[in-house]
C-alpha cells in the first residue's frame, strides 16, 4: 500500500514508509499465489490484464493529472499486434508480448506529442478522436479481421518449456507479468520523476518557472502508460485468445476510467481493486439475469455519491484521520 | 445357492442393459445447455430472454427429462464482447459442464466460442449469428450447427426474388460493416439473376433526414430500393420513401423484427418486403406455439427465437435417441432426422453444420389486411433452402474442398 496522495490534496506526498508496504506486498503476493486454487484461473488472469491495464491508465492520470481518454487505442492495438504475431508469425508469447508492447509505446509517442500541449477536457478529446482513428482503422486494415475478430490465438509456451494451455501456467504467466508491470508504476510513482510529475499536477507554472521542462515530462508518462497499457493488451490477448473491436472501442477506455475512478485515482492500490469489482460484475453477473450496466452503472453512481475519492482513497482518507 | 442365483439374475440384467442401450452408452447423468446471448444490449429484442424461453419451451416438451435424466439450462450474457462470451464459455464447459451451448448472436463473439468449443470437443449450435463463414473457412463439422440464417443465404434469397420484384435495384446502405457486408453479397447474387444496380447512397449510422438520398434514388427511377441497414435508420429511409410517394418497392434487412415493425406503424412499413429465415407457416402447430410464447413473453417470436427452439428440439432428440451427449454421436443422429418443427417442416442438417431449410420472402400487410395487433407478415413465396443456401463443395470449409 502507498502513501500517495489522491488528486484533491494540494500537499505533495511524503515518501513512503518502508515497513508496512513491504507486509502488504508479501500479501499481495501470497493472494496472488493462492488465487487460482479459489477461482477459475482463466477468469482470474484476465482480469489481472485489466487490473494492469487500469493501474497503467491510472500512472498517467494519478500522477500527471491527464485524464486520456483513449487508452483503448494502445490496448487494443498492443492486443492485435501480439495476436497477429502469435498466430501469423508463430512467434513465442515474450516477444510477441513485447512487440506488442512497443507498438503500443510508438503509438504512445504520437499520441502523445500531438495531445500534452492541450490540458483538461481538450486533452481528453484529443486522445479519443485520435483513438477512434485507431478503432476505425481496426475495421479498415485486413489483419485485424474487422468485426470477425483476431480469434484462434495459440497459447503456445512460455520460456520455451511450459504449455500456457494449462491453465495454471496461463495464470502464473499473468500474474508474472502483472507483478512486473505493478512493480515498475509502483517504482516510476515513487522516483523523482514520479515526485516532479505530482509537483505539476499540482501547480504547472511553478514548475515552468522552476526550469521544468513540463511537457517532456508529461510525454515520458504518456509514453510509459500507453507502453504499460499495451503490455497488458497482450496479455490478454494470450490469456482469452483473441483480439476484437471492442478492445479499441471507446467504451474499453470508459471501463477503464471507470476502474480507476471505482478503486481510488492516485492510488496505487485503488485500480487494482476497480479492476476486480469491474470485470467480476461482468463475468459472475452474466449468468445472473440481472441488466449488468445498469447494475455497473448504479454502483459507479453510488461511489461517487458516498466514496468520492474510490474505494481505496477513501480508506486511506479514514485511515489517515484515525 | 442363493449368491449363484442372484449373480445369474445380474448377469441377465447386464445382458438386457447391454441389449437396450446397443451401440451407444448413456455416457451422460444429465444435459445441460447454456444458452449465451445478447441480454441487455442491441440485439436483446430479436434474441436475449426470447430465446432463452424458447429454449425452455422446447425444453419443456421433453418433461424436463431425457431417459430419466434431466435437463438443464442456463443463461449467460456476453455483453457483446467477445472476450466475456469466451471467458463465459471456458467457464461453462469447464466448471459448469455445460453440454451444449447455443444462440451466440453477434459474430464476433460466436467466433470466440466456436473456437473455445473446438478446443474442448464441445457442441455449438449458432442461431443468431450470421457469418457465411461459419460453415465456410471457420467450419467446424464435429462441433458446431448453424442453424438460422447466413450472409450467403441472405444474398442468394434476395437474388432469387429479381424475376418477381424488378431488375432495377437501387440500394441506400448504411455506411458501416454490416451494410458494406449486405451490400458486397448483394451485388453478385443480382447480377446472376439478371438484375441492374442503377445507383446506390450511403448514409451515416443514424441519419435522421432521408430526404436526399431518397431523392437520389427517385432520380435514379429503380424498380426496387433495397434498404441496407437496421434499426431506426430503416425507419427513417422508409418513412422518407413515402413521404416523397416513391413507386418503387422497397426489400428491408431491418424489417425482420416483428416489435419493430409494429413500433414503426403498419401505415408506413405497408407492402414493403423482407426476406425471412422463418417462413411461418399459417397451421394449427405453429399458431399453437407462437400463441404459447406470446403469452408468456408479450411479444411476438422472432425468427432467431424460433430457430434456437428448433435447433434445442432437434438437439434433445438427438440426445434421446442415441442416448449421448457426445457432439459426434449426436451430430451424427441429427444428420439423420428430418427436421420438422414450427421453425421448419423441410429442414435437414447437412455434414458441414449448415441447416439448410427453405425461406420465406414475406410482405408486411396493410393496415386492412392485418387483422389483430401481431398480424403483420404475409408470405409471398417460400424460397427453397436448397436454392439459397451456399452449396456444401466450395464454401472454403477445408472438409468440404471446391469439387
Amino acid at each position: 500500500m502507498t502513501t500517495s496522495t489522491s488528486t484533491t490534496d494540494t500537499k505533495i506526498s511524503a515518501p513512503p514508509v518502508r515497513g508496512t508496504d513491504y507486509a502488504w506486498y508479501a500479501a499481495g503476493l501470497l493472494v496472488l499465489l493462492i488465487v487460482p486454487f479459489f477461482i477459475y484461473p482463466l477468469f482470474a488472469a484476465k482480469v489481472l490484464c485489466y487490473c494492469l491495464f487500469a493501474c497503467a491508465f491510472n500512472l498517467l492520470l494519478g500522477t500527471s493529472g491527464l485524464l486520456s481518454f483513449g487508452h483503448a487505442a494502445f490496448f487494443g492495438s498492443a492486443a492485435y499486434i501480439c495476436g497477429h504475431a502469435l498466430k501469423e508469425w508463430g512467434l513465442p508469447f515474450e516477444l510477441a508480448a513485447i512487440l506488442g508492447t512497443l507498438t503500443a509505446a510508438s503509438l504512445g509517442l504520437v499520441v502523445g506529442v500531438v495531445s500534452i500541449r492541450r490540458q483538461g477536457l481538450y486533452f481528453a478529446m484529443v486522445t479519443l478522436a485520435l483513438a477512434q482513428m485507431i478503432y476505425f482503422m481496426a475495421f479498415q486494415m485486413p489483419f485485424t479481421h474487422a468485426e470477425d475478430g483476431l480469434t484462434a490465438v495459440p497459447r503456445g509456451k512460455i520460456l520455451g518449456l511450459f504449455d500456457l494451455n494449462n491453465l495454471y501456467v496461463l495464470y502464473y504467466t499473468a500474474a508474472a507479468v502483472f507483478v512486473i508491470g505493478y512493480a515498475l508504476i509502483v517504482r516510476i510513482t515513487n522516483s523523482t520523476f514520479g515526485q516532479v510529475l505530482k509537483a505539476i499536477r499540482e501547480n504547472q507554472p511553478r514548475m515552468i518557472s522552476l526550469g521544468y521542462s513540463v511537457n517532456n515530462y508529461k510525454l515520458v508518462v504518456f509514453i510509459l502508460s500507453a507502453a504499460l497499457s499495451g503490455l497488458a493488451g497482450a496479455t490478454k490477448t494470450m490469456v482469452v485468445q483473441l483480439a476484437s473491436t471492442v478492445d479499441v472501442h471507446w467504451a474499453t477506455s470508459g471501463d477503464v476510467t471507470l476502474m480507476a475512478l471505482l478503486g481510488g485515482v492516485g492510488t496505487l492500490f485503488g485500480p487494482v481493486v476497480g479492476g476486480v469489482i469491474v470485470e467480476s460484475l461482468q463475468f459472475y453477473l452474466a449468468d445472473s439475469g440481472l441488466p449488468i450496466q445498469a447494475v455497473i452503472g448504479a454502483i459507479f453512481v453510488v461511489c461517487i455519491l458516498l466514496f468520492r475519492h474510490g474505494i481505496i482513497g477513501e480508506y486511506q482518507r479514514l485511515r489517515g484521520k484515525h | 445357492m442363493k449368491k449363484a442365483g442372484m449373480q445369474k439374475t445380474g448377469l441377465a440384467l447386464a445382458a438386457v442393459l447391454l441389449a437396450y442401450s446397443g451401440t451407444a452408452q448413456a455416457d451422460f447423468d444429465r444435459v445441460k445447455i447454456g444458452v449465451l446471448t445478447d441480454l441487455s444490449g442491441i440485439y436483446e429484442s430479436g434474441t436475449g430472454a426470447g430465446s432463452v424461453e424458447a429454449v425452455k419451451m422446447a425444453v419443456e416438451e421433453f418433461g424436463g427429462k431425457i431417459n430419466g435424466k434431466p435437463i438443464e439450462v442456463i443463461a449467460g450474457d456476453h455483453q457483446n464482447k467477445p472476450d466475456i462470451g469466451s471467458s463465459i464459455a471456458n467457464r461453462w464447459y469447464d466448471v459448469d459442464k455445460v453440454d451444449v451451448i447455443t444462440e451466440v448472436v453477434n459474430s464476433a463473439v460466436a467466433f470466440a466460442v466456436l473456437d473455445v468449443t473446438k478446443q474442448k470437443n464441445k457442441m455449438l449450435m449458432l442461431a443468431g449469428a450470421g457469418s457465411a463463414d461459419f460453415t465456410g473457412k471457420a467450419c467446424a463439422p464435429n462441433n458446431s450447427v448453424h442453424w438460422v440464417y447466413d450472409t450467403y443465404e441472405l444474398g442468394a434469397a434476395v437474388g432469387a426474388t429479381v424475376s418477381q420484384l424488378g431488375k432495377k435495384w437501387f440500394f441506400i446502405s448504411a455506411d458501416y460493416a454490416f451494410g458494406a457486408a449486405v451490400e458486397a453479397g448483394l451485388r453478385p447474387m443480382l447480377a446472376k439473376n439478371g438484375a441492374e444496380v442503377v445507383g446506390g447512397v450511403k448514409h451515416p449510422l443514424g441519419t435522421s433526414d432521408f430526404s436526399s438520398f431518397v431523392l437520389q434514388a427517385q432520380a435514379a427511377n429503380p424498380d426496387v430500393i433495397a434498404l441496407n441497414s437496421g434499426g431506426d435508420d430503416t425507419i427513417g429511409a422508409l418513412k422518407a420513401i413515402r413521404e416523397f410517394g416513391l413507386k418503387a418497392k422497397v426489400m428491408g434487412f431491418g424489417l425482420d423484427s416483428p416489435s419493430g415493425v409494429k413500433a414503426m406503424g403498419l401505415q408506413v412499413a405497408q407492402g414493403a418486403y423482407n426476406v425471412n429465415p422463418w417462413a411461418k407457416r399459417d397451421d394449427a402447430e405453429t399458431n399453437a406455439w407462437v400463441a404459447k410464447f406470446l403469452e408468456r413473453r408479450k411479444v411476438y417470436p422472432g425468427s432467431f427465437q424460433v430457430g434456437v427452439y428448433s435447433a434445442a428440439k432437434s438437439y434433445l432428440k438427438a440426445v434421446q435417441a442415441s442416448n449421448s451427449t457426445d457432439p459426434k454421436v449426436v451430430l451424427a443422429k441429427m444428420r439423420e432426422q428430418k427436421i420438422n418443427d414450427v421453425f421448419t417442416d423441410d429442414g435437414y442438417l447437412r455434414p458441414d453444420g449448415r441447416m439448410v431449410h427453405s425461406v420465406g420472402l414475406t410482405q408486411i400487410k396493410t393496415p386492412a389486411e392485418s387483422k389483430s395487433e401481431w398480424d403483420i407478415y404475409k408470405l409471398v413465396t417460400k424460397l427453397n433452402g436448397d436454392d439459397v443456401f451456399r452449396p456444401l463443395h466450395g464454401g472454403g470449409c477445408p472438409d468440404f474442398p471446391a469439387k
